[in-house]
């Protein structure tokens, strides 16, 4: 999914108007290029970068000893909150709130549990009737009481539940690619680029790499979660050292075509970067990272300048002490949020990348794409060197569209 | 400490959970147990929280707002692999220069009879070198090359930080013989659970599932092998009906800990 856009189209800026403004300290080390480049080399890149993950698996993104869970469908969607918590702040994982749902009685796998499920649930399940023909019996406690959820509810429903009700409320918002009900998963002998395809054509942030056996009574083995910064590690490995034969990634980023930039005065740059500010309300901040189909938005102070983000993954830190159950959404302050979320994982500011990461527009691509290859990173944010002004953000999603020449 | 559970455990007939520090292994494996093998009782200790690795990475932009970070590959650069570089079609002087430093300095090789060779400390990753013999650019057509768009030779080494065990390659490799004792597939009767259960072998408990390890280290949590394709429960001490099993399994050569969440309520 795209980030920091607020209109439907996609994230790049159009090719043809980057303003060429002074340079800012180029990176000695790697003689970043801060010329505007040639159709010509942006051709040759892309075709080097294709070739390469056309010519290998899915096999390499699996770690040499890796771990996943899966939870089964019939879990209460409240267990699986805090399965998943668990997961984040525990040293032992990858430090990705998402797990495929296995059905037990079928054999398969049948989707993904991700935090977008919770900020759902989190949102609309006060709308009563959103949940009233899946309710049994003892647990009616629903109406228009327009307050936070009780414990009991997030505690009955499951998650075939609350996937059923999903489908409806997909039918009535317009979430891309949600009205699947198949399960998107790849082999572990897929390439590379069918997978990144794959994932940006269906805007899903992780791809469980399933094994199926074909004997019979036997489920199908789950052997890793990718995602396309598995795929950008992999790319950076090959060619972090070969960058004459990519040109592109000596390029500083602001020459290249890439990310979501604050419009500056003077350009017409349709896409508008969402930003908040630390007071305004939690649900404010659900909200948009809903309906913008954004993963993450950067937190500004009055004068612009980028104090933190907010990402959908932050929503699992509401489930340190139950705090779900207790907090109003719209009387709560990103600011607040925020402190649950340090309080939450205070070990793990740089580790699973919940605190964010910056750039500047002078570093070269190879360098924001190494940042983006670390685990648990999805998006870097551009600033501004002197004054910490939230000039832009590149996401994943971002660099591989570039990549595919997609829009 | 741990907990004695008695012979038949009314109702749930799951493992009771030993504590971390004891070897004592309290379980039972329930008569009716929906595997037909015996579970074995889980040493999930409380997840001790561990300081991950120290990273020197600046992630809050401070005042400056000059980030500065670090790549995880850098922790893997503390391991460097020592790789031998080879050469074996003749000269009087051979140098290799390679991609690992951006082809700035070239590196002599020694001479053995008429071969050269030199061994060179390299992190992970994806170089490509050639070979300088006598003043002129060589590549070795015996080792993998390729070509790059602009029309250069260059050998390839790709350096993995693990090299896959080659289960094949073990030559004169018999399996050695069971010991000589009794062995019988007799199903387990009442006598069998009124024992003590044996004890867990000590190399199972090098499960990934216990041991906090840093999140993006994998290669440095290489299992033992014997952990292999033996099921792991947990019962969920807060009163849930949930249960989490977990294995790990060799899929060609990476090893995959699957965990699974299971709710026991009918």
């Amino acid at each position: 999914m795209s980030t920091g856009a607020i209109s439907t189209s996609s994230s790049s800026s159009s090719t043809s108007n980057i303003a060429i403004v002074p340079p800012m300290l180029p990176d000695a080390s790697l003689q970043v290029s801060n010329l505007r480049i040639s159709e010509a080399d942006i051709g040759i890149s892309r075709d080097c970068i294709s070739e390469f993950l056309s010519t290998h698996s899915a096999y390499e993104l699996l770690p040499d000893s890796g771990k996943v869970i899966a939870l089964e469908v019939s879990l209460p969607v409240k267990q699986a909150f805090h399965i998943l918590y668990e997961q984040v702040v525990s040293p032992v994982d990858m430090g990705i709130p998402v797990a495929p749902l296995l059905d037990t009685c079928s054999g398969e796998f049948v989707g993904v549990l991700s935090p977008l499920d919770f900020i759902l649930i989190l949102k609309e399940v006060p709308n009563g009737t959103l949940f009233w023909p899946m309710l049994k019996k003892s647990c009616i406690q629903l109406g228009n009481r327009g307050s936070n959820l009780t414990e009991e509810e997030l505690e009955t429903h499951t998650i075939s539940a609350w996937k059923e009700a999903k489908q409806q409320l997909s039918s009535q918002m317009v979430l891309h690619g949600q009205s699947q009900r198949q399960l998107i998963h790849a082999g572990p002998y897929d390439s590379l680029k069918e997978l990144a395809l794959k994932i940006l054509q269906n805007h899903i942030t992780t791809i469980p790499i399933v094994r199926s056996l074909l004997q019979e009574d036997s489920f199908p083995h789950l052997l890793h979660l990718a995602s396309l910064s598995g795929i950008l590690r992999c790319i950076c490995r090959h060619f972090r050292h070969s960058t004459t034969s990519v040109p592109i990634l000596q390029q500083a980023i602001f020459t290249i075509p890439l990310g979501t930039w604050v419009s500056r005065i003077g350009e017409s740059n349709g896409n508008q970067l969402a930003k908040l500010k630390p007071n305004e309300s939690l649900s404010r901040a659900l909200t948009l990272l809903v309906q913008a189909e954004v993963s993450s938005i950067p937190i500004v102070d009055d004068n612009d300048r980028l104090l933190d983000t907010y990402s959908r993954s932050d929503i699992i830190s509401l489930a340190k002490d139950k705090v779900y159950a207790r907090i109003r959404l719209d009387e709560t302050s990103i600011y607040q949020a925020l402190q649950l979320r340090n309080n939450a994982s205070p070990s793990h500011g740089s580790v699973t990348g919940q605190r964010f990461h910056t750039c500047l527009r002078s570093d070269s691509l190879l360098k924001v794409m190494e940042q983006l290859a670390t685990p648990g990173v999805r998006r870097v944010i551009i600033v501004e060197a002197a004054t910490n002004h939230v000039e832009g953000i590149i996401s994943l999603s971002d660099v591989f569209r570039f990549l595919f020449s997609m829009p | 400490m741990g907990n004695m559970s008695s012979v038949r455990e009314g109702g749930d007939g799951g493992s009771s959970r030993s504590r971390a520090g004891s070897d004592d292994l309290m379980g039972q494996s329930p008569p009716h147990s929906p595997k037909s093998a015996p579970q074995l009782p889980l040493l999930f200790a409380p997840q001790i929280p561990v300081t991950p690795l120290q990273r020197q990475e600046e992630m809050q932009s401070n005042n400056k707002g000059l980030p500065n970070s670090i790549t995880y590959d850098d922790v893997l650069d503390e391991h460097g692999i020592p790789t031998m570089i080879n050469w074996n079609h003749g000269g009087k002087e051979v140098f290799v220069e390679g991609s690992w430093d951006n082809w700035k300095t070239k590196k002599p090789l020694q001479r053995s009879g008429k071969d050269f060779s030199v061994m060179i400390v390299l992190p992970s990753g994806f170089y490509q070198y050639r070979f300088i013999v006598d003043g002129e650019w060589k590549h070795a057509s015996d080792v993998p090359w390729m070509n790059d768009y602009m029309g250069n030779v260059h050998n390839i080494l790709d350096l993995q930080a693990f090299v896959p065990e080659n289960l094949g390659g073990v030559a004169g490799f018999d399996m050695p013989q069971s010991p000589e004792s009794s062995y019988n597939n007799r199903p387990l009767g009442s006598e069998d659970f009124s024992k003590e259960p044996p004890f867990l072998p000590p190399q199972l408990q090098g499960t990934l599932l216990n041991a906090p390890t840093s999140i993006d280290c994998p290669s440095s949590a290489r299992l033992p092998h014997v952990v292999l394709n033996h099921l792991y429960i947990q019962k969920s001490c807060s009163g849930q009906p949930v249960v989490a099993l977990a294995k790990t399994h060799r899929f060609l050569s990476k090893y995959v800990t699957v965990t699974l969440y299971k709710s026991l309520a009918r």
